[in-house]
């Protein structure tokens, strides 16, 4: 008998360990609200309804798959339009440190850093050179960060700094869709890099989303190294807003392979010059980097701007 | 005991643990959406503004108006104010969405804040570049808080600003948002 009890204790025991755990490691992430209340699952293939261009309007009546044969880099291995697009909005999943150092052209405005961040625990470092200016950016595992600007003896102060496990995943299908209103909504995720100029490059989800929503406007070209790293290529044209507002009408991605890492961008205008770019000239993952930290003493003299307490009139 | 009786009752504890377990995984999660327009004029939504005092038309903007600033002093800041939502739960995620859609929005750095309790603490959501960010609503970010960030035993949101770069050569706009906390 005292088996029989031991049995249905174990049993019962194991179904309730299978259902905490299914609790637990479940990927699903609840929608929010009404209509959307059913369960998607993270890595949802892309709707064709949820591929749009600019103007709200659904793209043609084709998937992104459907459209673009799988581009063969190697014997083995092949990368669709689809599973590069989605790397490069959710390249932080992809590696927990970087340290390098980037450089970034907007029509004549060139922003160079040096970084190293830990996405793990929200610590960041970057000292960057904007026009004629040196500033610093450190964030703090305690959610802290303080941009420093040199030239002006000022530090801005904030709350907020967020780590890896609060850059919440954003199911595929949701990351683009089409508002009440009908306008496109592009959805972010959070920043972990807390580095804010080479977050350009290692978290592009802005050139992603800007050019490259739009499937017929780009082509994965070819393959190549950069840094070390294996990379493809993407050529494309822009938007009619990125050709207005930026100035920019083809452009080139090189993008690595294993993260979905901006390694390097060209915009190019109408005669094919090049008006904007960004490229990393170091970069490497998962080193364990020594990432300085916020010293007060540095900065004796200078005025803190407290923007968690900001000024009203 | 009898050994029946004690099984029938450890299967009970079971069942209803497991309909605990079923129940919190299926429980809705609250959302509440609040719209909040720059300059608006609807009841219990308010704006307030520390620079930003130029004030812009143009068809491309939502209700075909905006607010605009030099990014150059980061200690101006463009207010949204809504009605408050509050929960006693021990997470509370917040989105900010915003309308972005003029050549003049340009600031690489615009960063987007929300107070979450009632200390009138204000916490990043999020960073979006407005010069290269697409034309449409952007959801900046949602950011999780968990109960560390409660005051009083509660998360209370009802106020979201956005503020400059620091970088006097672009200019931050300020249009419509959306602030959606969900628990």
């Amino acid at each position: 008998m005292n088996k029989r009890i031991l049995a249905s204790i174990v049993s019962l025991s194991a179904v309730c360990a299978v259902g905490v755990g299914l609790v637990c490691v479940s990927p699903w992430k609840s929608s929010t609200s009404g209509e959307n209340a059913q369960k998607e699952p993270l890595n949802a293939p892309l709707s064709t309804e949820n591929l749009l261009d600019i103007s709200g309007r659904l793209a043609d009546n084709e998937s992104m798959e459907d459209k673009s044969a799988a581009y063969s880099l190697n014997d083995d291995e092949e990368i669709t339009k689809k599973s590069i697009f989605f790397k490069m909005l959710n390249t932080i999943d992809y590696f927990n440190t970087a340290e390098g150092s980037i450089e970034i052209c907007n029509e004549g405005d060139i922003r160079t850093s040096e970084f190293a961040c830990n996405l793990l625990t929200a610590d960041a470092y970057e000292y960057s050179i904007w026009g004629d200016e040196i500033y610093e950016d450190y964030s703090s595992s305690n959610g802290e960060f303080y941009k420093v600007l040199k030239e002006r003896k000022l530090i801005n102060k904030g709350l907020g700094a967020c780590n890896i496990e609060e850059a919440v995943p954003i199911p595929d299908s949701e990351r683009i869709t089409v508002a009440e209103d009908g306008i496109n909504c592009y959805a972010y995720r959070a920043d972990p890099i807390n580095a804010p100029t080479a977050r350009e490059g290692l978290q592009p989800q802005e050139l992603t989303f800007n050019f490259m929503t739009v499937e017929d406007n780009w082509d994965i070209t070819g393959e190549t190294t950069f840094l070390d790293r294996d990379c493809v290529v993407i050529e494309g044209h822009t938007n009619d807003y990125a050709e207005e507002k930026l100035g920019v009408y083809t452009f080139e991605f090189t993008v690595d392979k294993e993260t979905g890492v901006l390694m390097k961008y060209d915009g190019f205008d109408a005669d094919g010059n090049i008006v904007s770019y960004s490229r990393f000239t170091e970069l490497t993952f998962n080193s364990n980097p020594e990432i300085k930290k916020f010293n007060q003493n540095e900065y004796a003299d200078f005025e803190i701007n407290d923007q968690s307490h900001p000024k009203h009139e | 005991m009898t050994t029946k009786k004690f099984v029938s009752v450890l299967s009970a504890c079971c069942s209803i643990l497991m309909y605990s377990i079923t129940a919190i995984q299926v429980s809705a999660v609250t959302s509440t959406p609040r719209f909040i327009d720059n300059d608006t004029n609807v009841s219990g939504y308010s704006n307030s503004r520390y620079g930003f005092s130029e004030y812009m038309s143009s068809s491309s903007l939502y209700y075909s108006d905006a607010r605009i600033q030099n990014s150059g002093n980061s200690s101006y800041s463009y207010h949204y104010h809504f009605p408050t939502v509050s929960t006693t739960k021990d997470n509370i995620s917040v989105e900010i969405k915003a309308y972005l859609n003029h050549s003049r929005f340009t600031d690489p750095q615009a960063t987007y804040y929300a107070s979450v309790n009632v200390d009138d603490v204000y916490y990043k959501i999020g960073t979006i570049n407005q010069n290269s960010a697409n034309a449409g609503w952007n959801y900046v970010n949602t950011r999780s808080f968990n109960k560390n960030y409660k005051i009083q035993g509660a998360f209370v949101v009802n106020e979201a600003y956005v503020c400059p770069s620091g970088n006097s050569r672009y200019e931050t706009g300020a249009d419509a948002v959306y602030v959606t906390p969900s628990y």
